[in-house]
């Protein structure tokens, strides 16, 4: 592991200083920097940028406000003391809830 | 005493000199010996010699002339934390000086030690000071482990950094250039001559000077008046402006003339004494001064010019700032990101920023994404998704010079 990692494929970009995770910005006038670019024109090499882990996709907007609804019920349990639901739980639960709607 | 005038003046001279307490000073006119003004118990204020006025005649002497007392140039001193009473990093907790590396010790100083020899220091922050009226703090340093004789190129000082804004009043590195005045109490175990050396950010333009510590174990005010430097570049913008060292020790490679502008780097003389030569042996400083000008307070109303700890802190924060509580909130899937934005008092440039006491509430992996001088993008990202995710932190944030 080098002193320092690149965040962003940006080279000339931001570093992490390895040592206490520290985010230092490409300011010429920040001490650190300074330290990093002495340290780079040493002949060291940070090491590479590592990219964030690709973030699921945003579900439909049905299954959004499922899962909107989902915790909400949860929350109110919570608050009444009653053990929260399971995913599979609450859906049964919604679809009861909505043919005893229906029926009226 | 009666009047014998010389038999001989010459135009403009004074006549009695040194002035007598009870009898008028004469000018010879180039014709005949006028009356200058009265002597001392006539209540005149002199501005070609000096007087011996007590407290009560300079008080009245400063009003009639509608002179502010020294008191009011607190605000124009240039130096950070000069009663060394902000100490925003390591408190009051004593730490080892790294070798060859200069480290901060408390906000606005600095504390370095270079040696290949033996020489081992600690450094203590916001050191209580119970003997010097009007100041409850210093910088302290001594040796753990000592060095009696420095190598050539060994050395250690304590030294104040001074942003470029903070000195472009003073016009240096032009024919305008103006002086400055230096204050600071010091006290060391042992009695001898340390120095106070100046360079500019290039470390190409230096003046140093001697400063004689009489008695060991006694705070004693200090005062020196440096010349402006008409030459060299010195910087007036968010960069290092003054860097002032104040040396307790140093090997013959940084030592030369002192009171006089060089392209050299000294930091003291052939006359600086190795404070640092016994074990436990150790050095304080508080009360910085640095005014522009020729003129400083006497020692019993230095402390008067002292900014108080609530304004210098202000200041401080400019260049190091700690942020508590931090919240990084927000709702989303599973590796996306949630968001806060940090906003904070201006600093001198875009700082460093590290965390600490993370706490994660299904989230992981905080960073920082963008940081300006004044504020931060962080960021968290989502365990588990779609939910709630929160991060918990604190920051230090760090734009020293």
């Amino acid at each position: 592991m080098a002193d320092y990692q690149l965040t962003t494929p940006d080279e000339n970009g931001p570093v992490l200083r390895t040592a206490d995770q520290a985010w230092i910005p490409a300011d010429p006038a920040n001490r650190d920097w300074e330290e990093y670019r002495e340290w780079v024109n040493k002949g060291n090499t940070p090491d590479p940028y590592v990219p964030p882990p690709e973030p699921e996709p945003v579900p439909p907007a049905a299954e959004l406000t499922d899962a909107v609804l989902f915790l909400h019920e949860n929350r109110i349990r919570s608050l009444e003391g009653v053990p929260p639901l399971t995913l599979d739980e609450f859906k049964t639960e919604a679809i009861s809830a909505a043919k005893r709607t229906k029926g009226k | 005493m009666g009047i014998n005038f010389p038999d001989t003046p010459t135009t403009n001279q004074l006549y009695p000199q040194p002035a007598v307490a009870g009898q008028p000073v004469y000018r010879w006119d180039g014709e005949k010996w006028t009356t200058l003004s009265s002597s001392i118990s006539d209540g005149v204020v002199r501005y070609d010699v000096a007087q011996s006025l007590n407290s009560t005649q300079i008080v009245q002497a400063r009003t009639n002339l509608y002179a502010a007392p020294f008191d009011a140039l607190a605000y124009n001193g240039m130096q950070v934390n000069g009663s060394c009473e902000v100490s925003q990093q390591y408190g009051t907790t004593s730490f080892a000086v790294p070798n060859n590396a200069a480290a901060y010790v408390q906000d606005g100083w600095m504390v370095a030690s270079f040696t290949t020899g033996a020489l081992r220091c600690q450094a203590t922050p916001a050191y209580a000071i119970g003997s010097l009226p009007g100041y409850t703090s210093c910088v302290a340093f001594g040796a753990t482990t000592a060095q009696a004789s420095l190598g050539a190129g060994d050395f250690v000082y304590l030294k104040a950094l001074i942003e470029g804004y903070r000195i472009s009043r003073l016009a240096w590195g032009t024919t305008s250039a103006q002086p400055i005045s230096i204050g600071f109490w010091v006290n060391a175990s042992i009695a001898g001559t340390m120095s106070v050396s100046i360079f500019n950010a290039a470390a190409n333009r230096n003046y140093v000077a001697n400063i004689v510590i009489n008695n060991l174990g006694t705070w004693e005010y200090k005062t020196l008046t440096i010349p402006g430097d008409t030459t060299g570049t010195w910087n007036t913008g968010n960069g290092i402006g003054l860097d002032i060292r104040f040396c307790f020790g140093t090997g013959t490679t940084y030592q030369g003339a002192a009171n006089t502008w060089s392209g050299s780097t000294l930091l003291g003389t052939s006359s600086t004494t190795n404070f640092m030569a016994a074990t436990n042996n150790s050095a304080y400083i508080t009360g910085l001064i640095i005014l522009p000008g020729i003129e400083l307070p006497s020692a019993s109303r230095a402390p008067f010019i002292m900014r108080p700890a609530d304004q210098e802190l202000l200041t401080c924060k400019r260049y190091y700032n700690t942020y508590s509580s931090i919240v990084v909130a927000g709702y989303n899937t599973t590796s996306a990101a949630i968001y806060a934005n940090l906003m904070f008092h201006a600093m001198r440039a875009a700082p460093t920023i590290a965390f600490n006491s993370i706490s994660y509430v299904n989230a992981s992996g905080l960073a920082t994404d963008s940081v300006t001088v004044n504020s931060a993008i962080l960021h968290a990202i989502v365990t588990t998704g779609p939910g709630n995710a929160t991060a918990t932190l604190n920051a230090i944030l760090d734009s020293r010079l």
